[in-house]
């Protein structure tokens, strides 16, 4: 796909969001909003698994941490802002502190550590009856208005919610597209191509890590910190380690090379899940064999395949004949 | 002062000693060959001297300053570079995105999350033109693990040369070539090194090529120094050669 294209194909797909609750039902709107947080959650942790090769198995308890921050905030003290801000900050400074005891470890034994403090989160919103409202959750949480340089805007339907989710989800994808481009993504992907050469050249490989770890976590944080106002409620199984698996598939899904795999995928998920639902009782089941059929069809995820096809489409030489061969 | 000085470097892997009170130094500006048979500890020694492990006793002073404890990439940021033994590029990242990602290194500039890598005009001319110094123009695009073996060889020095060393540590820059490849690398090393004034401490097991470059050769056997001093005076070296030139001589 060339720039030009690629730009009218993004103008479009802004178009169709920001028009979305004009033309869609409540429901593709709240569904939007699903894929939207799992998109944000997905990007940040692309930058961890993509970018710096670190497979993490935790992103539902830092997920959890903004959401449970957020809940809490917004019960205190009703206005978005802080509670968004607040739900994003916790989980960033969880991230900080578990990605410091986790990030000197790698491959399998990061994913595992991660997975055991993601449970260990979830054990804690489980059980921690005081602040987390243990197996009832947290409930009549309100979607609070957004208080903004003295400006009150109340937020009573979805539709409206929906902006709000549109535009840090905007804000967040566009913060990540510059950092993968940074000289902090080139230094990323230096040591997950190779930790001792990335050292050997001066990067400081375990700051970096933590670096991604924290961002990635931030991400999760701020996804999870704007579901609370979205159901009104927050309970445990969000950070179940079951959850920590959505931005997984939908990463490897989309594609771990490209950076709109992520998204894409979570488009993906969101809506084959959905779909999925109305037909079947077994519905995780159906999700799982569709999901093994896309990650091994589409090698390297849909998006990577897809622009597979748009290069190849116009082709007729013969050596891109000879190319499908191989 | 010398550049590098190592005094009663120990090493041991369980019952190994694989350095074993290694006494050594670097004068600024010359080429110096580490020599010896295999399993003589000279890439243990390397390993030790560019931070990779460090030692079990001893000390390493780096242009005056204990670096012993330091870990490798702050002695990166002192002038220490090395290249290893197995090839070692970054083989997702494009033959200059190798050496860009070591010269944001060196300034200090992978912390720069928000402005994009194309902003640092200088970095990349200076990618392009050590590109083209290595014979890889027409590959900056390429990504590095598609390059040819020797393509490889001569990025990873590359990549070494961007860190601005002081002292550059090579350990068999030429393994896996074939003759010719060998020649024409260290060649390469020469005309880098005296361009840019860098010295060298050089692994190599082809002694006709390390005959050709070094100034002084350090002989290694059983994890310490068993002679030093300039090639011809090794040649002639009567216990060199029992124990490492044996079939040569």
């Amino acid at each position: 796909m060339n720039h030009a294209t690629r730009r009218w194909a993004l103008a479009g797909l802004v178009l169709v969001l920001v028009l979305l609750p004009v033309v869609g039902s409540r429901y593709v709107v709240y569904l939007t909003v699903h894929i939207l947080l799992l998109g944000l959650n997905a990007v940040g942790f692309n930058l961890l698994f993509g970018q710096t090769g670190l497979l993490s198995f935790g992103q539902a308890g830092f997920y959890a941490v903004g959401a449970y921050t957020c809940a809490r905030i917004l019960l205190a003290w009703p206005s978005l802002l802080p509670g968004v801000l607040g739900g994003t900050a916790a989980a960033a400074v969880a991230a900080l502190v578990l990605g410091y005891l986790s990030v000197r470890h790698t491959r399998i034994y990061f994913a595992m550590l991660t997975l055991a403090f993601g449970m260990m989160i979830f054990s804690l919103a489980w059980k921690w009856r005081a602040v987390t409202g243990g197996d009832d959750g947290l409930v009549g949480v309100p979607r609070a208005p957004l208080e903004l340089l003295g400006l009150v805007v109340p937020l009573p339907t979805v539709e409206r919610y929906y902006y709000v989710v549109l535009v840090a989800a905007v804000l967040g994808v566009v913060v990540m597209h510059r950092v993968v481009h940074s000289p902090l993504g080139l230094a990323l992907r230096a040591v997950r191509d190779s930790e001792v050469r990335a050292a050997h050249v001066g990067l400081d490989v375990r700051s970096l890590r933590l670096v991604a770890f924290t961002v990635a976590g931030a991400y999760a944080g701020l996804a999870g910190s704007l579901l609370p106002p979205l159901e009104n409620t927050v309970t445990p199984p969000i950070a179940h380690w079951t959850a920590s698996a959505e931005p997984v598939l939908a990463t490897l899904l989309g594609g771990i090379r490209s950076f709109a795999g992520p998204l894409v995928g979570a488009f993906v998920l969101v809506v084959a899940k959905d779909v999925i639902v109305r037909f079947t009782v077994h519905w995780s089941l159906v999700l799982g064999v569709v999901v093994v059929v896309l990650v091994l069809g589409f090698r390297g995820g849909l998006v990577a395949a897809l622009e597979g096809l748009a290069l190849r489409a116009p082709r007729v030489q013969p050596a891109a004949a000879g190319e499908e061969g191989g | 002062m010398a550049l590098l000085v190592a005094r009663g470097l120990r090493k041991r892997f369980g019952d190994l000693a694989a350095v074993d009170g290694l006494d050594v130094q670097v004068e600024e500006g010359e080429c110096v060959a580490l020599i010896g048979p295999n399993g003589a500890g000279k890439t243990t020694a390397l390993n030790l001297l560019s931070g990779y492990l460090l030692p079990d006793e001893g000390h390493i002073f780096f242009r005056g300053e204990d670096i012993t404890r330091l870990p490798a990439h702050a002695r990166v940021h002192r002038g220490l570079a090395r290249s290893f033994q197995v090839m070692t590029v970054f083989p997702e990242l494009t033959a200059r995105e190798n050496l860009l990602v070591a010269i944001l290194a060196r300034e200090k500039a992978a912390r720069h999350a928000l402005r994009p890598v194309r902003a640092w005009r200088q970095a990349h001319e200076e990618a392009d033109a050590l590109l083209a110094e290595l014979g890889l123009a027409g590959c900056a695009e390429v990504p590095a693990g598609s390059l040819a073996h020797g393509d490889q060889r001569r990025l990873e020095l590359g990549i070494a040369l961007s860190s601005r060393p002081r002292l550059c540590l090579l350990d068999e820059p030429s393994s896996g070539l074939n003759p010719l490849e060998r020649a024409g690398l260290l060649e390469l090393v020469r005309r880098l090194a005296e361009g840019r004034g860098v010295t060298f401490l050089v692994v190599e097991h082809d002694m006709d090529v390390v005959f050709g470059l070094a100034q002084r050769m350090v002989v290694m056997n059983r994890g310490r120094v068993l002679a030093e001093g300039p090639p011809e005076a090794i040649r002639q070296n009567r216990e060199v050669r029992e124990t490492y030139l044996g079939e040569e001589a």
